[in-house]
């Protein structure tokens, strides 16, 4: 497992300590003219003047300032050895930074190319489905089209990583070597993956398994030859507005009723049959449990003959829009909400049925509010959150990326404190929380969704991305096998078994939302939907 | 410097005491307390060890110059 940012994470700037390395080079100066001073003192000749008179006193005299010289030249070479690994971890940064930045510039390239084999492959009508599904089944074929063309781009990131090493010597620097394989490793086992992915099923594969799209909205730059997501996003936004097929409408909340006892973690049980009874219920006890209850509602999809997602034994199957909100209660009366968030479920956008749409995906990805925010902050206040409780969001996939988005939505946080956003197998690389809110992001090594924003993560002391190959298990039998919401649970499990020190600081921030002596959970179920022929002015 | 009286090599030592005491609340702040992880505090961890060297060395040459005023005043 390997653990990136977060509170074990490295938090300084390069140019920070550059300035660092300077001043323990200054302070080691000053400490060597200080030792000099302080012998210059005791050889003062009035000093030795007064020896035949209290030789012992002048000899303790002498001798401390030579104790004291002798520290401060000591202190000087401790001061100097730290500026100079200061300084070496600097250059072995830099070289590291130039490395994957050649590395990211052949990605765009090769990604832009696949997407263009996608739109034409779009360009092939699927009987019954509106021109959105065209094109975004050609996006997301486009992304599994860009896995196939794994050969060229490993061979582009094998150059990048040439050039980059250029400016080191790899001989003699263990650490970035290791940064380099790494980078390299992962990088052949997403293509892998994808070349495996697009081979085992092919094209098929995107048309019975939509979220593979998820991903392949970030890639939408390269298509429509724009810089980033966003003005890619607001490009998109114009034309599904003009057009009539992505519609942002109002969304109508409505609860399944009465708030029940959250079940016990291992249970399947989204809540619901308990109502108003004694049973305390019981948060989650950790990662692993908060991604396993957001499969109550994220297992909304038909599942694959592999299995991929399939519901658990005896788990009732979601309506499409559910959201999960847990109110967790400590022993003391502290309270903290959970909110589970589903996926993209609805893939024509035109303004009916669940809010979690292809338009509710344009509109996150172009930086603006969607509806959806104000689902979830009306069941949220419906459920009793006050302003100041702390929220944490938990998504699998594109409900991860959603839930990253509500964190920002200004409308949401007027109303409760998000503190939380937990995200598995979700594209987020290139969104940032909002001040005051810690990420951990899973990431499985050969899961291809995560990977198809084409961003690194940033070391950030608010964002805690963990990426481990896929466990095995019985999701094992599906095509692509490490995207399961399943897969990722055994690897919340992993995370909170781990005692790395930025996760060890996540579960302690995470610590008022999860189970413990005294605490009680509830549950509320409501369902999203948008309510047709109303169109939001606001777009 | 010139030659002068113990008061004034007393001082002197004192003098140097405050400026390496100076340096010590300096290096103290090095590297900034928002930095953190087992980088940050690898670097921390060095930093203390050369304070502890010139916070001895400070009042060592602080002892000497206490010793030389003694000197003077007897």
């Amino acid at each position: 497992m390997r653990v990136i940012g977060g509170a074990g994470g490295v938090t300084a700037r390069l140019e920070d300590l550059d300035a660092l390395a300077q001043a323990l080079v200054t302070a080691a100066g000053d400490a060597v003219a200080l030792a000099g001073s302080a012998v210059r003192a005791v050889g003062d000749p009035a000093l030795l003047a007064a020896v035949p008179t209290d030789p012992s006193t002048v000899a303790r005299a002498v001798a401390e300032a030579g104790r004291g010289a002798g520290g401060l030249c000591r202190g000087a070479g401790v001061l100097a050895g730290l500026s100079g690994s200061v300084a070496r971890a600097v250059a072995t940064y830099r070289a590291r930074e130039d490395a994957l930045a050649a590395l990211a510039r052949g990605v765009p390239l090769a990604a832009g190319s696949a997407l263009r084999v996608g739109l034409a492959l779009a360009t092939v009508p699927l009987p019954g489905a509106p021109p959105t599904v065209w094109l975004l089944t050609g996006a997301g074929a486009g992304a599994i089209a860009g896995a196939g063309l794994g050969v060229g781009l490993g061979a582009g990131l094998r150059a990048g990583l040439g050039a980059g090493l250029g400016a080191v010597d790899p001989g003699t620097d263990a650490s970035l070597d290791a940064a380099v394989d790494a980078a390299l490793e992962s990088a052949e086992s997403a293509v892998r993956s994808g070349v495996e992915a697009a081979v085992a099923a092919g094209v098929d594969v995107v048309v019975g398994r939509p979220w593979l799209v998820d991903g392949a909205v970030r890639l939408l730059p390269g298509l429509l030859g724009v810089a980033d997501v966003p003005t890619a996003a607001r490009a998109v936004g114009v034309l599904g507005q003009g057009s009539g097929l992505l519609v942002e409408t109002p969304v109508a909340v409505t609860d399944l009723g009465p708030a029940a006892p959250c079940t016990d973690p291992g249970g399947t049980d989204p809540g619901g049959t308990d109502p108003g009874g004694t049973d305390p219920g019981r948060a989650a006890g950790g990662v692993a449990d908060l991604l396993r209850r957001g499969q109550t509602v994220a297992a909304w999809r038909t599942p694959s003959p592999g299995g991929h997602d399939s519901l658990p034994p005896g788990q009732v199957r979601p309506e499409p829009g559910q959201v999960r909100v847990d109110r967790v209660e400590g022993a003391d009366g502290t309270v903290a909400w959970v909110v589970h968030v589903p996926g993209t479920q609805d893939w024509d956008g035109d303004g009916e049925g669940s809010p979690m749409d292809m338009a509710a995906n344009v509109a996150l990805v172009g930086g603006r509010r969607t509806a959806v925010a104000e689902g979830v902050a009306t069941a949220l206040v419906g459920a009793g959150a006050r302003p100041g409780q702390p929220v944490a969001l938990v998504g699998h996939s594109q409900g991860g990326m959603v839930a990253l988005d509500l964190a920002s939505d200004q409308g949401l946080r007027r109303v409760v404190t998000v503190t939380h956003v937990v995200t598995a197998g979700s594209p987020v690389t290139g969104r940032t929380p909002p001040p005051g809110v810690q990420v951990l992001a899973l990431e499985h090594d050969d899961d291809l969704v995560p990977r198809l924003d084409g961003q690194r993560h940033p070391d950030r002391r608010d964002r805690v991305v963990v990426r481990t190959p896929a466990p095995d298990g019985p999701w094992r039998t599906d095509a692509v096998p490490a995207h399961s919401s399943s897969a990722y649970v055994v690897t919340g499990a992993a995370v909170d078994a781990s005692d790395h020190p930025s996760l060890v600081a996540f579960r302690r921030g995470l610590a008022g939302f999860l189970d413990r002596e005294g605490a009680t959970c509830r549950s509320t179920q409501v369902i999203l939907e948008r309510v047709p022929g109303r169109a939001d002015g606001r777009r | 410097m010139g030659p002068g009286s113990t008061e004034e090599v007393a001082a002197r030592c004192v003098r140097v005491a405050e400026e390496v005491d100076a340096l010590v609340a300096r290096v103290q702040g090095l590297p900034p307390s928002s930095w953190t992880g087992p980088a940050a505090e690898e670097l921390g961890a060095g930093v203390r060890q050369a304070v502890r060297l010139l916070d001895d060395a400070a009042e060592a040459v602080g002892r000497a110059g206490t010793a030389v005023r003694g000197l003077a005043a007897g």
